[in-house]
């Protein structure tokens, strides 16, 4: 399972990386969405673990793009923020995100969700 | 001789017959006696049969004048009966004459014509002969016989018979004179009768009021007049003393000095105000005097009182009018043409000794004033200050008198009150007219019958427009709040309580405002009314916003080292088998985090507590180079470790600023922080400090990565941060909004100029503050 997380926090970004590794997955890391961006379009990622709080294009935006590609749009992008408002995550939902995770996390929740939401995902899109 | 022989003669007749007629004769005379009570009747009758029957020429009684008229005098006798050809002789012979004496003891006495004198006092005929013949009758008085003819006395049988005629005549007399007493006593009594009843009648229709007591006082008559001014009948004050009339308005000593006049036999004469039956107060004016009786001892007292009630009313009536300048509690002043003062009552001390006045000459504004109305002869008025207070003079030109009066009150207090009434008026109608807030005054229908000049001002529509009576309240809703206004504005009106609403606007440009509508039931004029407040609340809502948007992105900034934190601690514990190295790691991070953590919180705290304004500056003189100095000591490790160098240029070299040293300090400090932060290693940074006229300017230049133009506008903002992956150690975001709130609090300035790969320059302008504004 390939996984493109797009994190400007290094340490989070490495965090998360670490963990999700040990775990068998392939985690690649950009720091900002232009190059997030041209990653996914370049490795076709099973899944997208976007933050919105973003030096240059937020995740919003981001995340809009990647929606509205007819190829990317089928990729799961599962925001990681640590916005919390409902407003956000209202926001978030409306730009196209398939879940919304936020910061602090502990390890196996944040696993457990990206496991979980994700076989969900997958299940609901191929039944559909 | 001649005696002797008239015996004779008389005795010459027939005896018996003689006798017979002789007794026929007394008979004839005792008839005559007594048959009338009238003195003159029965004297006339008795001698007109006694000189009938005996040779007499004249007849007279003589009776004690005492006893026929209480007039006359006691010492004589009159001469009340003659006979008819003398009556028109009546004589008065005083009682102490000779014959009265000679009676004395005697029957009678007989007299002969030697006693001549006698007989010219009774008869004035000069009578030279004939004879007298005087008989006592009783003790009341003599008849006196005289006979022309006879030359002799009577002899004694005639005498005999003549005494006991003339002692029955005699209780005939004394007979008729008692009646004639009685009749006289009767007379007089019936004349003090009459007299009683013409007093008595006199007493009783009396105007005045009349009343009689005893000697104790004690009342025994009152006359009806006395009832109709008190109220008392006579039955209700009989036997009573007049003190139940009294009113307590008499002193004791008044009453004494009443009594002890009265008791003294003098009349007492003055006022009392006494009471009436019902209560009611009269004035009388009395005068008491004592009655005596014949021996003069005092037997009564007898009051004549006059009701004066009316009379001392209106006396009191002229009085208190006299009374009504001199007590009146306003000044009255009296002026003559010339401005003299004429007149003043007490009141107007209050002014008399202002400067217009206190020469008893008016001057200044109020001479003039009262030479106007003079010439114009209409009352005018003036306000007139003294001693601190108001007065108000009204000018009352008398033309026909040449003077003029001055009504003068002190209207100080009224004046205040005017003030503080115009003043509080003032003061609402400024603060509903400078109110920022539209306030606006609805009827029920939505009219708008009151708008102030803000409501102008928000909603485009002049006062005149909104109040003109055909524009509708409503309509300056914005369409989307208006049916929720219009229910919020119905329930008002019903009295219901109900929060304000924060709504919309529309203004006649199109403009929306975002308002606070808080509407308030009120009475304008006796009607329901609503009173309107809009509160602009578009700042506040932005400074919510604001507010709002701090806080998220606080809770982001908290959230971001947080994450790193309980993540890196969540997997140190998760794994066991982590190599060492990875391990230490992960605690650097954890640590690095902590403290970031901790600086951002105490960045927040800073800021905060800068902006909410509880942070006062300690302003002193500090010379700048050691301030630059302590700032780079505390930079030194960083410094050190980049191997950077830093040039400092100070000119003059011993350049102060008036500042608050901690707070300055930080400030430097954080922009030499950030300029090492963005500095390359081994690279420069320069520090330049100098003044003109009227500024200081610190200038901190640093040669390192620079900020791009899309960053520049936005770096003094919160938790805006210039990312690069080169920067080891992120900052809180908080640092330059820190240094920009404390120059701001300086009254200073920041700016910034930089470019991508040279470098960024951030300069302090800080206005030169003297030492005088340093003490202030």
């Amino acid at each position: 399972m390939k996984i493109i997380l797009i994190e400007d926090e290094v340490h989070i970004a490495n965090l998360i990386k670490f963990n999700l590794e040990r775990r068998g997955k392939n985690v690649m890391i950009a720091p900002d969405a232009e190059l997030g961006l041209k990653l996914i379009e370049e490795q076709k990622p099973d899944l997208i673990l976007l933050d919105i709080m973003l030096p240059g294009m937020d995740g919003y935006a981001a995340c809009s793009k990647i929606k509205n590609d007819p190829i990317l749009k089928k990729t799961p992008v599962f925001m990681l923020t640590a916005l919390t408002q409902s407003k956000d995550i209202e926001k978030a939902f409306e730009c196209g995100a398939d879940d919304y995770i936020t910061k602090p996390f502990l390890i196996n929740e944040l696993w457990n969700t990206i496991d979980k939401k994700y076989k969900q995902f997958k299940a609901s899109n191929s039944n559909s | 001789m001649s005696r002797s022989n008239k015996n004779r003669r008389w005795s010459d007749k027939a005896e018996s017959h003689k006798v017979i007629q002789e007794i026929s004769q007394l008979y004839e005379l005792s008839l005559a006696v007594g048959q009338s009570l009238n003195l003159r009747e029965n004297c006339d009758s008795f001698l007109k049969t006694l000189l009938a029957r005996k040779s007499l020429s004249s007849a007279a009684v003589w009776i004690k004048t005492s006893l026929v008229d209480d007039d006359e005098d006691k010492k004589n006798a009159s001469l009340i009966y003659l006979n008819p050809e003398y009556r028109k002789y009546k004589t008065i012979i005083p009682l102490t004459h000779p014959i009265f004496k000679l009676l004395k003891g005697k029957d009678h006495i007989s007299v002969t014509s030697s006693e001549k004198e006698f007989s010219k006092i009774a008869i004035e005929k000069n009578l030279n002969t004939g004879t007298f013949a005087f008989f006592a009758l009783g003790d009341i008085g003599i008849l006196q016989l005289y006979s022309a003819t006879m030359d002799k006395p009577f002899d004694s049988i005639e005498l005999n018979q003549l005494k006991n005629v003339i002692s029955k005549f005699t209780i005939s007399i004394e007979g008729s004179l008692s009646h004639l007493r009685v009749k006289r006593e009767i007379e007089v009594r019936k004349r003090a009768e009459e007299e009683i009843i013409k007093l008595s009648s006199a007493v009783k229709q009396s105007p005045s009021i009349v009343v009689i007591t005893d000697i104790e006082g004690n009342i025994e008559y009152v006359n009806p007049k006395f009832t109709k001014v008190t109220g008392y009948t006579s039955d209700e004050v009989i036997g009573k003393n007049p003190r139940i009339l009294k009113s307590d308005e008499t002193s004791q000593e008044e009453y004494k000095h009443l009594w002890e006049t009265i008791t003294s036999g003098k009349v007492w004469r003055g006022e009392f105000r006494n009471k009436k039956k019902n209560g009611e107060l009269y004035w009388e004016y009395a005068s008491i005097s004592p009655i005596n009786d014949s021996e003069g001892k005092i037997t009564h007292f007898l009051a004549v009182k006059e009701d004066i009630t009316e009379r001392k009313n209106s006396d009191e009536k002229i009085k208190n009018l006299a009374k009504f300048p001199s007590e009146n509690p306003n000044g009255v002043l009296r002026v003559s043409k010339s401005g003299h003062i004429i007149y003043s009552n007490k009141a107007s001390k209050m002014i008399l000794d202002s400067p217009e006045l206190e020469s008893g000459k008016i001057s200044g504004e109020l001479a003039i004033r009262v030479q106007e109305s003079f010439k114009s002869g209409v009352s005018s008025e003036l306000e007139f200050n003294h001693n601190n207070r108001i007065y108000m003079i009204s000018i009352t030109p008398i033309l026909d008198a040449d003077y003029a009066n001055l009504y003068s009150s002190d209207i100080t207090e009224r004046k205040i009150a005017e003030d503080e009434l115009k003043k509080a008026e003032i003061q609402y109608r400024t603060l509903f007219e400078a109110a920022r807030s539209p306030i606006l005054t609805l009827d029920p229908d939505g009219k708008i019958i009151y708008a102030n000049p803000a409501t102008e001002k928000m909603t485009g529509y002049s006062i005149d427009v909104l109040t003109n009576g055909d524009f509708n309240f409503f309509s300056i809703v914005h369409p989307e709040y208006r049916s929720d206004v219009q229910k919020y504005a119905e329930k008002k009106y019903q009295g219901e309580k109900s929060p304000a609403k924060e709504v919309k606007i529309l203004s006649s440009f199109g403009d929306t405002v975002e308002v606070l509508c808080d509407c308030q039931l009120i009475s304008l004029d006796g009607k329901k009314s609503l009173q309107v407040i809009f509160t602009d609340i578009t700042k506040l809502k932005e400074v919510d916003r604001l507010k709002s948007a701090f806080i998220s992105t606080a809770s982001h900034e908290l959230r971001t080292p947080l994450t790193s934190i309980i993540g890196y601690s969540d997997t140190l514990l998760t794994h066991n088998d982590l190599e060492e190295n990875v391990k230490t790691e992960f605690l650097e991070i954890i640590l690095d985090e902590g403290k970031r953590l901790k600086n951002i919180m105490d960045d927040m705290l800073d800021l905060t507590r800068i902006e909410s304004g509880k942070i006062k500056l300690k302003k002193e003189k500090i010379p700048l180079n050691t301030l630059i100095s302590q700032a780079i000591e505390r930079q030194s490790i960083k410094i050190t470790d980049n191997k950077i160098s830093i040039k400092t240029s100070i000119l003059p070299e011993n350049l102060e600023i008036i500042c608050d040293n901690d707070k300055f300090l930080q400030a430097i400090d954080n922009l030499l922080s950030n300029a090492v932060k963005f500095s390359r290693t081994e690279g420069k940074i320069a520090i330049n400090a100098y003044q003109n006229d009227k500024n200081v300017f610190i200038e901190i230049k640093d040669f390192g990565l620079g900020i791009s133009e899309e960053n520049l506008s936005y770096i003094f903002e919160r938790f805006y941060r210039v990312k690069d992956v080169s920067i080891q150690s992120p900052g809180t975001g908080l640092g330059l909004s820190i240094v920009k709130d404390i120059i701001t609090l300086h009254n200073g300035e920041i700016k910034v100029d930089s470019k991508i790969g040279k470098g960024s320059t951030f300069s302090i302008i800080l206005p030169l503050t003297t030492s005088a504004e340093l003490d202030s």
